[in-house]
């Protein structure tokens, strides 16, 4: 019996198929990503696939370290050591506490120069006042990251564009080879590139003007962050972000947090276009009539006073992270 | 060689299917080594494969500079592109009926704008002298296309007439802007600045209106399979950051208005079209409930992008009228779009009022 | 020439678009800054430069005729056509001496918008920037180019 193995059409047919199979798994690495390849992560140009909808999930926004509960904007209370809601918040009962968290920050300690250290005292005692985030300032790279807000990347071979939902805020990460940059922005500037399978992205030309939580944690403008993005499964990223400012920190300090796929079928950014929710705030004691007065509550009646900062004062729209001129 | 390797392919594939034949052919009852349906599908699959490797391998034929695709296979439309030659919105009566101006008369516009010394003449007149600002060197005067109008439908370049009820809403004049409170001055409220950048960010359309400080000039493409990013810069109203769906999602409800509207594309052959609804606010004084917007980008070749607009109010427009903006890009490498951060840098808004309260108690209003 | 009406009608057709690129009304800087209080400073050293939208910041010291030294914020105008142009927000000298001609703040405070910035010899800041061009602009002598 002539066997198959000889019959040339049949071993024609066979090699065919096989290299018709090699085709087509190529195809399918080219294709656009759905699932498989290794451990079922989706794969775009054989990288992991972070295209879509992603968002923190900790407290991070508040404060980096770890924290207990405590008024959004406090006072002393009736014993010592005890603190209650200031008048800012204190409609605001529960509402108006930060919720407690645990850090973000490896080794829990942020490493501040002695001036830094008593600046972000300050910061905190004057949050309301110095926030970024309360003026709707782009909040600027890592906060960018862990905001109480999703986030879309949008992601090809040669850019990651990241746009916030926060004050539709947008980062862009240049995979490719690009000039230097000119100028500094509050997003700063983001050149990436592939180690594996982990994103390695360097952010420098920061402004002096961002922070990186809600407690006056800050930076000047010699910021240079370091991230990491490791895919842990098809929709959680290891965000890892290494923090270098000389001007500010004895050392480089790092912080790691996962970041969560939103997975509603719906999921879509919304608008949160802060600007104009905060004219009022920003704007509101130059009026020439003052709008926001008085408040009458069941228990409460707040009334409000304005007022213009002297001379120079007023023109004051944000204070520097950098050290003190000489 | 080749037909005829494939004519014995054939005939063994047909004889394999029809087992009468091969009994009859082989009377020893030599069977293949593969049975049945298996035997057809290990000689089918070869074919089938082969077929849809070669069909999905199909490249459209090169051309002169080619437009280029994404690995997956979609049209590549990423990159900064701009506006490279300034063109009107609509055809001027002095050009009625001419879709194109001459070489010549290029020339001679341009030739006038390099000439103009724009606002590094002075004024005299120091209101006017103040309201001049800044150096010329700030502004940047763009080419002058060919085109008369970027409307190309209708054909006579000119937006189509208003219905009976648009003129009535907007009979008040202006473009639906908000007008002053009654008995306010204009530097009372932030709301209302003679200044015009609030920073609320650019407006749809994105459309390069004033090309002297580059706003709607500028804009970012970056592309994945289900999604594109653009982002349109404007110095002077805050840039703006659109986030197109292309998974054939429906829209957002009724209820939800972004201030960019709501953006869903698919591709058709080699354009994206991308239809935009769910506007808060109606452009140029359309009616938000009914506006829609429909935008077809293409990549002509590897420097040029054809991006068209319709713009469709049954209620404001007699007619949908479209207009085509052609966009260029310059080296990949440079840094040539920025990040507007208006917002964050409006020390002006601060000056405006606090002046007008300054003077207020001067006693000089 | 018969062309000529032609171009001539496409001129003031252009008329135009060249009104909106002199447009005084659009900075309406009589708001913010006081036309009665003009100020030309011919000694004035950068401090600090702000490439930042709306407008730039320029601070500068400026020595009056009896020796006091104040520091002023000058307002320019926005920096992202610069950029394309090759300007850098180095490019400014920390120290660089410039001629600032323009409106004080209406509230008093050391503001002004910077109507006229030159160096010393008269020549524009910022001149010539388009070392490397933005090649779909119509280039200006004494703008864009050295006269």
């Amino acid at each position: 019996m002539r066997g198959w193995r000889t019959d040339w059409t049949v071993v024609a047919a066979i090699a065919l198929l096989i290299s018709g199979f090699i085709a087509f798994l190529m195809m399918q690495g080219a294709a656009p990503s759905s699932v498989e390849a290794q451990g079922g992560l989706p794969r775009l140009g054989g990288k992991p696939d972070f295209n879509g909808i992603w968002q923190a999930n900790n407290t991070a926004y508040w404060d980096l370290q770890t924290h207990e509960a405590r008024p959004m904007v406090a006072q002393p209370g009736l014993f010592p050591n005890s603190v209650v809601l200031a008048a800012p918040v204190v409609g605001l009962g529960a509402l108006g506490w930060v919720p407690a968290g645990r850090g973000v920050v490896e080794g829990e300690e942020i490493p501040y120069l002695p001036w830094a250290a008593a600046r972000k005292k300050e910061n905190l005692e004057h949050w309301l006042d110095r926030d970024p985030e309360i003026k709707c300032f782009q909040p600027g790279v890592p906060r960018a990251m862990y905001m109480p807000h999703p986030f879309q990347i949008i992601q090809s071979a040669t850019k990651i564009m990241m746009v916030f939902e926060f004050a539709n805020a947008q980062r862009t990460i240049h995979l490719d080879k690009m000039d230097p940059f000119p100028n500094v922005a509050f997003m700063g500037y983001s050149v990436g590139r592939w180690e594996g399978d982990t994103l390695v992205v360097d952010v420098t030309s920061f402004t002096d003007a961002t922070w990186f939580d809600r407690s006056g944690n800050f930076h000047s403008d010699a910021l240079h962050v370091v991230e990491r993005y490791t895919p842990m499964g098809r929709d959680v990223i290891r965000y890892e972000a290494t923090i270098e400012d000389p001007q500010v920190f004895t050392r480089p300090w790092k912080i790691s947090m996962p970041l969560y796929r939103r997975l509603e079928p719906n999921a879509q950014l919304m608008d949160f276009r802060c600007v104009e929710m905060v004219e009022e705030t920003m704007y509101g004691h130059l009026r020439k009539e003052q709008l926001v007065k008085r408040w009458v509550g069941k228990t409460m009646i707040v009334d409000v006073t304005r007022t213009i900062p002297p001379g120079e004062a007023v023109h004051e729209r944000y204070i520097s992270g950098n050290p003190p001129a000489k | 060689m080749g037909s005829r390797f494939f004519a014995a392919l054939t005939r063994r594939f047909v004889a394999f299917l029809t087992p009468c034949r091969l009994r009859r052919q082989r009377p020893q009852g030599v069977q293949k080594g593969l049975k049945g349906p298996v035997r057809v599908a290990v000689l089918a699959a070869p074919f089938i494969v082969l077929a849809g490797v070669v069909a999905a391998g199909q490249k459209p034929p090169a051309k002169p500079a080619p437009a280029p695709r994404m690995p997956w296979g979609q049209p590549d439309l990423q990159g900064t592109w701009f506006v490279m030659e300034a063109v009107p919105l609509e055809r001027s009566a002095a050009n009625a009926g001419r879709e194109f101006l001459t070489d010549e008369e290029v020339a001679e516009l341009d030739r006038r704008k390099a000439t103009d010394p724009g606002r590094n003449s002075r004024s005299a007149n120091s209101a006017q002298d103040v309201s001049g600002a800044y150096n010329a060197v700030f502004n940047s005067i763009l080419k002058t296309s060919k085109r008369t109008s970027m409307i190309i439908d209708p054909r006579d370049g000119r937006i189509p007439p208003l219905t009976p009820e648009a003129q009535q809403r907007q009979g008040r004049g202006g473009r639906g802007g908000r007008g002053l409170p009654p008995g306010a001055g204009v530097n009372d409220n932030p709301e209302t600045t003679a200044q015009s950048p609030r920073c609320l960010g650019v407006q749809m359309p994105f459309l390069p209106l004033n090309t002297a400080f580059a706003q709607g000039t500028v804009m970012q493409i970056v592309q994945s399979p289900k999604t594109v990013g653009i982002y349109m810069e404007d110095d002077h109203a805050g840039g703006g950051n659109r986030v197109i769906y292309l998974d054939g999602r429906p829209h957002l409800p009724a209820n939800v208005r972004p201030y960019l509207g709501d953006s869903i594309g698919r591709w058709e052959g080699d354009t994206l079209v991308v239809e935009t609804t769910n506007f808060a606010s109606g452009f140029r004084g359309s009616n938000p409930q009914t506006f829609r917007m429909i935008e077809r980008f293409r990549r002509v070749d590897a420097s040029n992008l054809r991006r068209e607009i319709t713009f469709d109010d049954p209620l404001t427009w007699t007619r949908p009228w479209t207009v085509l903006i052609e966009m260029g890009k310059t080296d990949d490498r440079r840094h040539m779009i920025f990040d507007s951060a208006c917002h964050e840098g409006n020390y002006g808004l601060t000056g405006i009022l606090v002046g007008a309260r300054r003077e207020e108690q001067a006693g000089k209003k | 020439m018969r062309a000529k009406p032609i171009i001539a009608a496409a001129v003031l057709a252009g008329a135009a678009l060249l009104s909106s690129h002199a447009a005084w009304a659009h900075h309406a800087f009589a708001a913010e800054f006081d036309a009665e209080k003009p100020v030309k400073f011919t000694d004035a050293t950068v401090t600090r430069v702000q490439l930042i939208n709306p407008h730039s910041w320029i601070w500068v010291d400026v020595k009056h005729p009896d020796g006091r030294v104040e520091n002023w914020a000058i307002e320019a105008g926005s920096p992202n056509i610069l950029l394309r142009r090759g300007i850098t927000k180095d490019t400014l000298k920390i120290g660089t001496k410039i001629v600032v001609e323009g409106y004080q703040s209406k509230d008093g405070s050391l503001r002004a918008n910077g109507r006229d910035l030159t160096l010393p010899d008269g020549t524009k800041l910022f001149l010539g920037s388009t070392g490397t061009g933005a090649p779909y602009e119509v280039q200006r002598p004494g703008v864009d180019t050295e006269k």
